[in-house]
C-alpha cells in the first residue's frame, strides 16, 4: 500500500529519490515535527542509498528544522545512504552557512541536477 | 477601482463557461484551471484576489487544494462550489480554511453575493494606504504563556503591524520571522522551562518534548511568562523579549560553528538571530534580548528600549494584548 504523506511529496530524478518539502515556513513546532516524522518514516521504509531533499518552496526555517536535517542525514547514513539538500532560497541557505553546516555535515547543491551529479 | 481577479477551478468545461459568464457579467476578471495542481501554479504566478473551486476534480480535488493553500500560507480566500450530498466534505473544507461554499443548485442566485461579500471581507483586512502613510510609530506589548503554538500567529500579527509602518522587503520579513521565532521559543523553552537544547538531539527529540510537556504543568516553570514588546517606526523595529527564568551567560554558549561543536545544538539559534537582525543586545542577567531590524536608514531608537521603558512622546499608539 502506498503511504500518503501530507508534509512531503516524493518523486525521483535520474533514479534518485527526491523529497519535496511542502510547507513554506518550517518554523512552527507542529509543522516541523510532522515533517520530520514523515521524513523519517520515508527513510526507514524506503532505505534509499541516495536521497535528495528539495527546498524549492521553503521560505523560512528555524534552528529546530536544522536539527531535523541533521537527524535525516543520520537516518540515511544508518542505512548506508547519502543525503543531499538542494534548491534553497538565499536566506535558507544562509541559515545553514552561518551555522557552518553547509559543506561540512550537510551537502547542499544549487539544483536537483547538481545534487544528482554530486553523489 | 481595480477589477477583482478570480481564479475558477473546475474540471467540467460546461461548468467553467457557466461560472465564467456569470462572473464576467458583473465585471470580474476571470481566469481558469482544470484541477487543483494547475490552480496552485496559477495562484503562484497570477495571485488572484479569490479562488472559486469545484470539490470533485482529478489530480487534486477542492478539499486538497484548500489544504495546500492553507499549508503554504497563501493569502487568498477560497469559495467552494458543491454538488448535492457533499455537505460533509464542504464542512471539512471550511474547517481546513475555505472562506465559504455555494451549492451548485444555487449558483445563479447565491454565487455573486457570496463572491462580493468574500472580496469585501478580504479588502477590509487590507490597509488603507493613505491612512497607513500617516502612521508614525507604535509600541505593542504581549504577556505570553509558554505555549509555542501561539508563536506563528504572534509572528503573523507582528508582520501585519510592520506592514503598516516599516518598508521591509519579503526577505527581511522572513529574517524577522526566523529571528523572532528563535528568540521567543528560546525564552519559553530554555528561559522559563529551563529545558536544555541538547535534549533535542536525544531519541528524535522525544525527551525534549516530554520535558517541555512536564515543565508546562510544574511550578514554578508553568507560572512564568514571556514579556514581548514591539516598537516599530518608519526606520525599523525593535523587539524586546524577556523571560522569567534564571537567565544565562551569553559568553558560556559554545560556538556552534566550531568544527568540534557542529553536531551539538547549543548556540545555533543565537547565531541565526545575530545573522538576521542588525543589532542584538542581552541584559546582564541573561534573560532579556533586544533585537533591532532596520528597514532603511540608521537609527538610535534601540537605545530607548535597552534598560528603559520607551518614552511616550510623539503620536505613538500604545496597545497591550495579553494572551493568558
Amino acid at each position: 500500500m502506498t503511504t500518503t504523506y501530507k508534509y512531503i511529496r516524493t518523486s525521483a530524478s535520474e533514479g534518485v529519490p527526491v523529497i519535496f518539502l511542502i510547507a513554506a515556513k518550517l518554523i512552527d513546532r507542529d509543522t516541523i515535527q510532522q515533517t520530520q516524522a514523515e521524513l523519517i518514516h520515508y527513510i526507514q521504509s524506503e532505505k534509499p542509498s541516495r536521497l535528495i531533499i528539495n527546498f524549492k518552496d521553503v521560505e523560512a526555517i528555524s534552528s529546530e528544522f536544522i536539527t531535523t536535517m541533521l537527524r535525516a542525514k543520520e537516518y540515511v547514513q544508518s542505512e548506508e545512504g547519502e543525503l543531499r539538500l538542494c534548491n534553497m532560497s538565499p536566506m535558507v541557505r544562509m541559515a545553514f552557512q552561518v551555522t557552518n553546516l553547509d559543506g561540512t555535515l550537510l551537502k547542499i547543491a544549487d539544483s536537483i541536477p547538481k545534487a544528482v551529479l554530486s553523489f | 477601482m481595480t477589477t477583482s481577479r478570480i481564479l475558477v477551478v473546475d474540471d467540467s468545461p460546461t461548468q467553467l463557461v457557466q461560472i465564467r459568464m456569470l462572473l464576467e457579467s458583473v465585471g470580474y476578471d476571470v481566469f481558469t484551471a482544470t484541477d487543483g495542481l494547475e490552480a496552485l501554479e496559477q495562484i503562484k504566478q497570477s495571485q488572484p484576489d479569490l479562488v472559486l473551486t469545484d470539490l470533485q476534480m482529478p489530480n487534486m480535488d477542492g478539499l486538497e487544494l484548500v489544504r495546500e493553500i492553507t499549508q503554504r500560507q497563501m493569502s487568498v480566500p477560497v469559495i467552494l462550489t458543491t454538488a448535492a450530498g457533499s455537505e460533509m466534505i464542504a464542512a471539512q473544507a471550511l474547517h481546513a480554511g475555505a472562506a465559504s461554499y455555494v451549492p451548485k443548485s444555487g449558483l445563479s442566485t447565491i454565487l455573486l453575493p457570496t463572491v462580493q461579500r468574500t472580496l469585501e471581507l478580504q479588502k477590509s483586512t487590507q490597509t488603507n494606504q493613505l491612512l497607513a502613510d500617516c502612521f508614525q510609530s507604535a509600541t505593542f506589548q504581549w504577556k505570553l504563556t509558554n505555549d509555542q503554538s501561539l508563536v506563528p500567529d504572534l509572528i503573523g500579527r507582528v508582520e501585519s503591524i510592520l506592514n503598516e509602518l516599516a518598508d521591509y522587503d519579503p526577505g527581511q520579513h522572513m529574517q524577522i520571522a526566523m529571528a523572532l521565532d528563535e528568540a521567543i521559543v528560546n525564552a519559553m523553552v530554555h528561559g522559563n522551562f529551563e529545558v536544555s537544547t541538547e535534549l533535542r538531539r536525544v531519541d528524535d527529540g522525544q525527551p525534549y518534548l516530554d520535558k517541555i510537556s512536564e515543565r508546562s504543568r510544574t511550578e514554578p516553570y508553568c507560572d512564568r511568562v514571556v514579556h514581548f514588546e514591539l516598537h516599530a517606526d518608519r526606520e525599523g523595529a525593535t523587539f524586546k523579549i524577556r523571560d522569567e527564568g534564571p537567565g544565562f551567560n551569553v559568553n558560556d554558549v559554545p560556538d556552534p560553528t566550531d568544527p568540534s561543536n557542529l553536531d551539538k545544538e547549543g548556540g545555533r539559534g543565537l547565531l541565526l538571530i545575530n545573522t538576521f537582525m542588525d543589532e542584538v543586545h542581552h541584559n546582564e542577567k541573561g534573560n532579556e534580548i533586544v533585537m533591532r531590524k532596520r528597514c532603511a536608514h540608521h537609527d538610535e531608537a534601540v537605545d530607548s528600549l535597552i534598560g528603559d521603558e520607551p518614552n511616550g512622546d510623539e503620536s505613538r499608539c500604545d496597545a497591550e494584548e495579553a494572551i493568558e
